[in-house]
């Protein structure tokens, strides 16, 4: 089984790699252990559900104001704009709320190569929906804000300042997230390719 | 005291050595160790639950904390955060102790800062096997053939042999 690289085999170490770790650890209170990761552990899920209620109470504050000007709105081109809004925000929210769906505690568990793999599958769709940001989030939304602004706007400068507003936001929101495409799941991506490259294949 | 906390206490108990030790591997200084060890400990909670006996028990903790560690370290990677030293300070000093007991501890060191020289993927195959893994043990842990973890391993050995017989000379 020893294998000689040079003058030194790996096994020689490893009696002292097993005396070493082993002992209890003196301070190691299991009750205050059990405490502590319960108490952690549903700090997580609060912190988890409070996200989910500000995003839906957001996008309902969204749905009952433009849901409002949509059935009473005296412009037609306003009450067509209010309805792409709500129909807008429904679409974002949904879509967000199914891309976290990711089942972090059970690949836990799952072998490396498998949680790996799960993990570059996750990273590809969020790739897919960033980079499609601008017909599910920054399409609908800027374009129900834009015919609702003009639908009740007098043709003057007020209108064109909220138009210039609603474009350089929709270009500002697609533009970030470009970057965090670029910056941050593209890098993540490699990395994750490679280090399943180092476990599957015959890298190295 | 409820079946999950007492499962959850047993496995902590019977795997404290191993989990030091994986700390150590994929934790920069003690400070971060620490931080590994809460957030595994987290995570050994949290998927309690969805573990259900296709694997050993021991296999399963192996593969939670490997793939919290190394998710850990590929986040901190992809945000570019910079890692400008290291402190090696994971096993306590023991200047009073005999001489034998301060070799193995030189060994120990030396040993440690091989493993840091490893890819982190290379680095949970010397853990499983200087624990006395099995290869099918290994495979199971990682997701990968028996035979895969037979030629790896070899190489890395090889690897990890050349760079201690440096150190000691």
């Amino acid at each position: 089984m020893a294998e000689r690289g040079g003058d030194v085999t790996l096994e020689e170490y490893r009696d002292a790699w097993q005396g070493h770790g082993t002992d209890p650890d003196a301070d190691l209170d299991e009750e205050e252990l059990l405490a502590e990761v319960k108490e952690r552990s549903e700090a997580f899920d609060r912190t988890i559900r409070r996200r989910d209620w500000l995003e839906i109470a957001a996008a309902a504050l969204v749905v009952i104001f433009f849901g409002y000007e949509a059935l009473t709105s005296a412009a037609w081109l306003a009450r067509i704009g209010a309805a792409v809004v709500v129909a807008g925000s429904v679409l974002v929210v949904w879509r967000l709320r199914s891309a976290r769906r990711d089942g972090r505690d059970e690949l836990a568990g799952r072998p490396v190569a498998e949680r790996l793999r799960a993990e570059l599958e996750k990273v590809d769709a969020q790739i897919r929906l960033l980079e499609s940001v601008l017909w599910w989030y920054v399409g609908p939304l800027a374009a129900g804000c834009l015919l609702f602004v003009v639908g009740i706007g007098d043709g003057h400068v007020g209108t064109l300042i909220s138009v210039a507003v609603i474009l350089a936001v929709s270009v500002l929101v697609w533009w970030l997230n470009r970057r965090a495409v670029r910056r941050s799941l593209r890098p993540r991506r490699r990395e994750l390719a490679r280090m399943l490259d180092r476990i599957e294949a015959n890298g190295g | 005291m409820d079946d999950r906390e007492q499962t959850y206490l047993r496995l902590i108990r019977e795997n404290r050595g191993q989990l030091r030790k994986i700390c150590r591997v994929y934790g920069d200084d003690a400070a971060d160790r620490e931080d590994l060890r809460q957030e595994i400990l987290l995570q050994l909670w949290r998927s309690l639950p969805s573990f259900r006996g296709d694997a050993d028990a021991g296999t399963w903790l192996y593969r939670v904390a490997l793939n919290t560690a190394l998710s850990r370290r590929r986040d901190r990677e992809t945000r570019e955060e910079a890692r400008l030293h290291r402190e090696d300070d994971a096993i306590p000093d023991a200047p009073s102790r005999p001489d034998r007991e301060h070799r193995e501890r030189e060994r120990l060191e030396r040993l440690y800062a091989a493993i840091d020289r490893l890819e982190d993927a290379d680095r949970a195959l010397v853990l499983m096997y200087l624990d006395e893994k099995s290869y099918s043990e290994m495979a199971e842990v990682l997701g990968i053939t028996e035979n895969y973890v037979g030629v790896r391993l070899h190489r890395i050995r090889k690897r990890l042999s050349t760079w201690l017989s440096e150190e000691e000379t």
